[in-house]
């Protein structure tokens, strides 16, 4: 076990360098710096500013400096807003976006598995038709329509729910959560009702009725672990999927976590912001695909880290 | 007094393409202690007749259509879900084909024996356990207590099975109904099984169902058989009613199908006159799969799949190779004809070294060595027609002028037992038996010189596959190829082959006439091996 995350550990550093230099060489390709803006700059102002950010030093000089300082946990300054370093924007902005991304998987699971158990209990009939049609919906629904449509029914019409903010007032985490979870919901779904249909046709689930076995046991005891493997394979990548993917949600609702920070970076070519907050999606992306294997492993027996069969 | 006595069971499946009659009015009793066989190829509705006993089979599509089956005064097809629950696993029993399939990989042994007890009766976790570790030793398998907290992937399929066996017998059930329990097994292995069994119903007293397509079996272990038909039953009596006076043509049929004699004389491979060259040669081949890896640094360890080989194959002869599942056959065969790389040692077809040929000269190759697989559902593209398998070959190798491809496509199904009218059909559309026609004319297409057949008739019924056998020895004849033949069904590798190869643990251990090493094996695995084969039947004269 130890030597399997080890090993999957070695596997992330040459990932991480490739991401790096990949977006090292994109941003820095791409037209505008981090100092142009509409107020024009005077070319003095503008040399100084480069000088003092080594933005004038060869490409790859850059490039070595800035792993340097990475690999100490040093992502510099923000180009945008030189009082804060990339590391404390990232760290202010990190747990909102991590309470909203748990708050949207916990949605999505709940939602997802119930639907998929419930249309994989009877095969083809209305009983699995209705959720999976709705779960469809949810997959081909993007996010910046599902959120102003739940907005406007459950915050304008009815009143129910407020309609932004993050912490604000009671019950305005709901909306956003529910927004970025449900096309997780619906992949979850589709995911189990497959997994659990492919189980439950297996020999030894006749077994366990030849045993006698109670069918509620059958399905929650027998059927359900290797019919989640499925889901629990998709949730490494669905996390770190939702904490990146969070901005468009984070945006509608105005919640300030850090997929904001990342898109604004984007615009205001922040190299510094923009290299640091992908640095931290790569390595967390890379963390829950490792913790996803590992509860797959532990889930099924015959798997053992590939060290063993 | 009867155990179970079955009344007209009717089961009709409502399927896309019509309704299917899968059991057609069957009635028969099973009395107390009586081991009672019910025997049938693929298709005649044996399983279904049984499964439908503990409703166990799927409805839709499957519908009971009358019926009664009487099991101490319940009619099982008419009782409520609760009672069906308090039987099944309990009073009845049941044990399946497969044991690799039929054991939940996601639980330890232990848990899954454990909750038929808790299931049935009340009773304590301890002594549940307690009770399973002392079933599981009483079925040979030793430090019960320890297993229980193993997954069935720890198991060999020989344990499995004797684990489903102890699973069965946990609540010292009335009758056990066995769905071909040895038939995915090693032949070494079934013996045991069969032996266990036979133990196991004279200090029980339990009456067993036997469903089997293996006639040998059943003259092995049976009282009394019943031959079922597609889904009717065609013929019953006492075992040696039904062996020594066959009424029914198709149980004759069924019995003069099981290969157990030699080949007729003149597919014999005979001797030639001049210098007898071999068409392949093959010297200290050694082909090895990584194996357990120990650690960091330490030299990656290798398991030899096939382990300093010698054969060679005269030209014209079948060669067969047999040993038990995991022996290295099929790697053996693969190797030989360049399908796995080899690490050691040479294979030489007609004098030419072909262990490390460039890959436009295994395509030159691939022409004069062809395989056939063993599961004709598998090895055929579903979307391809026939006419597509047969003309790929013939493209790929420039087999045939353009405008006689039709011509030779219609020529190879006829040679192989197709109609060519069937030219524009899939696979899908032909039975098992047909379907290996199919892969035969694949490999027939580019005229081969030699065919590794592994284990082609394995997945056939017995009359399908004498069918499949003597096509196999007119075409070796008819064309003058060579052959080896991968089995682990002995008789199979008694009827069809000149010379037998025994493997072992990737080794040859035995090579000689097949005569010879049936009458007079010298190896003590051989001699293990020829011993397990089901007692011999008494042989009808031929109908």
């Amino acid at each position: 076990m130890l030597k399997f995350i080890f090993f999957r550990m070695l596997q992330a550093i040459p990932v991480l360098l490739i991401v790096i230099a990949v977006t090292f060489i994109l941003i820095r390709q791409a037209p505008g710096g981090p100092f142009d803006s509409e107020k024009a700059v005077s070319p003095y102002v503008l040399e100084k500013l480069n000088e003092r950010y080594h933005l004038d030093d060869p490409l790859y000089q850059q490039f070595f400096d800035y792993l340097g300082n990475a690999v100490t946990g040093d992502f510099g300054p923000s180009f945008k807003y030189p009082t804060r370093s990339v590391s404390e924007m990232i760290f202010t902005g990190l747990p909102i976006t991590f309470e909203l991304a748990i708050n949207a998987m916990v949605v999505a699971l709940i939602i997802g598995i119930s639907a998929g158990l419930i249309a994989a209990l009877r095969p083809n009939t209305a009983q699995d038709y209705i959720p999976m049609s709705a779960a469809m919906i949810g997959i081909c629904m993007p996010s910046f329509l599902m959120g102003p449509l739940l907005v406007l029914v459950f915050g304008i019409w009815l009143e129910w729910l407020p309609v932004s903010g993050w912490g604000y007032s009671a019950g305005d985490k709901i909306l956003p959560s529910i927004t970025l979870g449900a096309t997780y919901a619906a992949y979850i779904a589709r995911l189990s009702r497959g997994g659990m249909l492919e189980i439950l046709s297996q020999d030894f689930i006749r077994t366990a009725r030849a045993k006698g076995i109670p069918e509620h046991i059958i399905l929650f005891k027998h059927a359900l672990r290797g019919g989640l493997l499925p889901v629990v394979s998709f949730l490494g990548p669905a996390i770190a999927g939702l904490l990146s993917g969070s901005f468009v949600v984070e945006t509608i609702f105005q919640i300030p976590g850090l997929g904001r920070f990342y898109v604004q970076a984007a615009f205001n070519r922040d190299y510094t912001m923009i290299m640091g907050t992908t640095i931290f999606f790569s390595v967390l992306i890379i963390l829950f695909n490792l913790l996803s294997d590992i509860i797959a492993v532990m889930l099924n027996p015959r798997l053992s880290y590939g060290d063993k069969n | 007094m009867p155990v179970l006595s079955v009344k007209n069971l009717t089961v009709n499946f409502y399927t896309r393409d019509g309704i299917v009659n899968a059991v057609k009015d069957v009635s028969y009793d099973v009395d107390a202690g009586e081991v009672l066989a019910i025997v049938g190829e693929s298709g005649s509705g044996k399983s279904v007749s049984s499964h439908a006993l503990l409703d166990l089979i799927a409805r839709p599509p499957g519908k009971i259509e009358s019926g009664h089956a009487y099991f101490n005064d319940i009619d099982l097809l008419n009782c409520s879900k609760q009672q069906m629950r308090s039987i099944r696993g309990n009073k009845i029993a049941m044990i399946f084909q497969d044991p690799m399939t039929s054991l939940n990989p996601y639980m330890t042994i232990g848990s899954q024996l454990i909750e038929v007890l808790t299931t049935h009766s009340v009773v304590d976790k301890k002594t549940a356990t307690l009770k399973a570790a002392h079933v599981l030793e009483e079925v040979g398998i030793s430090d019960g207590l320890k297993r229980l907290k193993q997954y069935p992937h720890e198991f060999s399929g020989g344990m499995r099975q004797r684990v489903m066996i102890a699973m069965a017998l946990l609540t010292e059930p009335e009758l056990l109904i066995a769905d071909e329990p040895t038939t995915a097994l090693d032949v070494t292995i079934q013996a045991q099984i069969f032996e266990l069994l036979h133990a196991l119903r004279k200090r029980y007293n339990i009456a067993i169902i036997f469903i089997t397509h293996d006639l040998a079996v059943v003259a092995q272990l049976a009282d009394r058989v019943l031959v079922m038909k597609d889904g009717a039953i065609v013929e019953q009596g006492t075992t040696a009613e039904i062996f020594a006076n066959t009424q029914h043509d198709y149980t004759k049929n069924l019995l003069a199908a099981i290969p157990n004699s030699q080949k007729p004389e003149q597919y014999r491979y005979q001797v030639p006159a001049h210098n007898n060259n071999s068409i392949l040669e093959i010297t200290k081949l050694t082909t090895r799969f990584p194996g357990l890896s120990s650690g960091l640094f330490q030299k990656k360890q290798y398991l030899n799949a096939v382990d300093n080989v010698d054969l060679s194959l005269k030209k014209g002869e079948i060669l067969g190779l047999v040993g038990e599942s995991g022996c290295g056959k099929s790697t053996l065969s693969k190797t030989i004809i360049q399908l796995i790389d080899s690490h050691e040692g040479s294979v030489k077809f007609e004098g030419e070294e072909i262990t490390s040929l460039d890959s436009k000269h295994l395509k030159r190759l691939r022409k004069d060595l062809q395989i056939i697989f063993q599961d004709p559902y598998a090895s055929l593209n579903p979307r391809m027609s026939v006419y597509d398998i047969l003309l790929e070959p013939l493209k790929l190798h420039q087999a045939a002028p353009k405008d006689q491809l039709d011509q030779r496509i219609k020529e190879l199904m006829r040679e192989v037992g197709l109609s060519p009218s069937d030219i524009r059909k899939y696979p899908h559309e032909f039975s098992g038996g047909q379907r290996q026609r199919i892969a035969i004319a694949r490999a027939l297409a580019v005229a081969p010189k030699v065919i590794v057949a592994d284990e082609p008739v394995s997945a056939l019924d017995v009359t399908i596959q004498a069918q499949i056998l003597d096509l196999f020895l007119q075409l070796v004849k008819r064309r003058g190829l060579s052959m080896i033949f991968v089995s682990h069904d002995l008789s199979v590798i008694r009827y069809l082959c000149d010379r037998t190869a025994v493997m072992s643990e990737g080794k040859i251990i035995e090579v000689d006439q097949t005569e010879t090493v049936f009458n007079h094996p010298k190896n003590v695995y051989t001699q293990k091996l020829i011993a397990a084969i089901p007692t011999e039947i008494p042989h009808q004269s031929p109908a």
